[in-house]
C-alpha cells in the first residue's frame, strides 16, 4: 500500500486545485487596466499642473497689468511715508545733480592757478557725487520696489503652489491605492490561473502516465500466463504450441 | 537711504482688492468636493492582505501541483515494481 501514498497527495492537490479557476486572459486584463490607471493618473496630473500654471499666469498678468502700475503711483505720488521720503530724496538729489557749479561758484576771483585748479577740481567731484547720489536714489527707490513687488506676488502664488502640491499629493495616494489594489487582484488571478495551468498540466500527464501503467500491467500479466502456459504443456511440444497460442492471445491484448 | 513701501503695498491692495479676491485658489471645501473621497486606509490594507495571502495559497498548491507532475513517473514505476513482485 505504499504507492498509494503519492497518489492520494495527487489526488488531494488535484482536488484543492479544481477549486479554483480563472482563464489566463483575467491576468492580462488586470495587467491592461493597471496600465490604463497608470495613463489616467498622468492625465489627471497634467490637467492638474495646466489648472495650477493658468492661475500663476493670471496672478503675473495681474501683477504686470495691474498691480505694479497702481503701487509704483502710490509711490511716486508720494501718499504715504514711503513715497514722501522717495520724493523728497530725489527731487533734491536731481536739483542738485542738475546745478552748475563752475558758475555757482565764483572761482574767476583766485588768481593763484594752483588754488583755481584746486577749486575746479572740487567743482568737478561735487557735481560728480551729486549726480551719483541722483542715481543711488533711483537705485534705493528700485531695489525696494522690487522688493515689494516680489513679496506681493509670492503672497499670491504661494497658496496655489501649496494647493497645487495637496491636490498633487492626495491624487497620488488614491492613484497609489488603486494600482495596489489591483495589483493585488492581479496577483490573485494569476495565482488562479497558475493553479489551473499546473493541475490541467499533471492531469494530461496523469493520463499518459496511466497509459504506461496499464502497458507495464498488461507485460507483466503476458509474462505471468505465457510462463503458465509453457509449464502447462504434458509434453515439450504441447508446452511450446500452448506457450505459442497464448502469446499471440496476449499479444493482440497488449496492442489494444 | 534705504526706503520702506510697505504702506504703499498695502495701499495698493487695498485699492485692488476686487481684483485680488478673484485670483485667490479654490477654497478647501471646493477641493474636498472635487477629490475622491479618501478609503479607510486600515481596512484596504486588510483587504490586500487577504487577497495576497490567498494568492500566496494559490502559488503553493500550484507549486505542489507542478512538483506531484514532476514526480508522476516515479510513482508510476514504483506502481510497475509493486506489480511485478505481487
Amino acid at each position: 500500500m505504499r504507492y498509494l501514498s503519492p497518489l492520494a497527495v495527487c489526488a488531494l492537490t488535484l482536488a484543492v486545485a479544481a477549486c479554483t479557476t480563472a482563464p489566463k486572459q483575467t491576468v492580462e486584463l488586470a495587467d491592461v487596466v493597471g496600465q490604463q490607471i497608470a495613463q489616467m493618473q498622468a492625465s489627471h496630473e497634467k490637467f492638474v499642473r495646466l489648472y495650477y500654471k493658468g492661475l500663476r499666469q493670471d496672478v503675473d498678468e495681474f501683477m504686470q497689468q495691474k498691480w505694479t502700475p497702481q503701487f509704483l503711483d502710490n509711490v511716486v505720488s508720494g501718499q504715504s511715508e514711503g513715497g514722501k521720503e522717495f520724493r523728497d530724496s530725489l527731487d533734491r538729489a536731481y536739483r542738485l545733480a542738475n546745478v552748475d557749479w563752475k558758475s555757482a561758484v565764483k572761482i574767476e576771483g583766485i588768481e593763484d592757478p594752483e588754488v583755481r585748479k584746486a577749486a575746479e577740481q572740487v567743482i568737478a567731484q561735487l557735481a560728480i557725487r551729486e549726480r551719483g547720489q541722483l542715481g543711488q536714489v533711483l537705485l534705493d527707490f528700485a531695489t525696494e520696489a522690487q522688493k515689494q513687488i516680489n513679496q506681493q506676488r509670492q503672497k499670491l502664488i504661494q497658496p496655489i503652489d501649496a494647493q497645487e502640491a495637496y491636490v498633487l499629493d492626495r491624487l497620488r495616494e488614491g492613484y497609489a491605492q488603486l494600482q495596489a489594489g489591483s495589483a493585488a487582484i492581479k496577483g490573485y488571478l494569476a495565482s488562479v490561473a497558475n493553479v489551473a495551468e499546473q493541475r490541467d498540466a499533471v492531469l494530461q500527464k496523469m493520463g499518459v502516465l496511466e497509459a504506461e501503467r496499464k502497458a507495464v500491467s498488461t507485460a507483466i500479466n503476458v509474462d505471468d500466463k505465457a510462463m503458465e502456459a509453457l509449464n502447462s504443456g504434458k509434453t515439450a511440444k504441447d508446452g511450446v504450441e500452448s506457450f505459442l497460442k497464448q502469446l499471440s492471445t496476449l499479444r493482440d491484448q497488449i496492442k489494444q | 537711504m534705504a526706503f520702506k513701501f510697505d504702506k504703499e503695498a498695502t495701499l495698493t491692495n487695498e485699492q485692488l482688492a476686487g481684483e485680488l479676491a478673484k485670483l485667490t485658489p479654490l477654497t478647501m471645501a471646493e477641493i474636498n468636493d472635487l477629490l475622491p473621497s479618501q478609503v479607510d486606509k486600515q481596512r484596504f490594507q486588510q483587504l490586500l492582505d487577504i487577497v495576497g495571502s490567498s494568492a500566496a495559497e494559490n502559488n503553493k498548491v500550484a507549486q505542489l501541483t507542478q512538483n506531484i507532475g514532476e514526480v508522476g513517473g516515479v510513482v508510476v514505476r514504483l506502481l510497475g515494481s509493486y506489480l511485478k513482485l505481487a
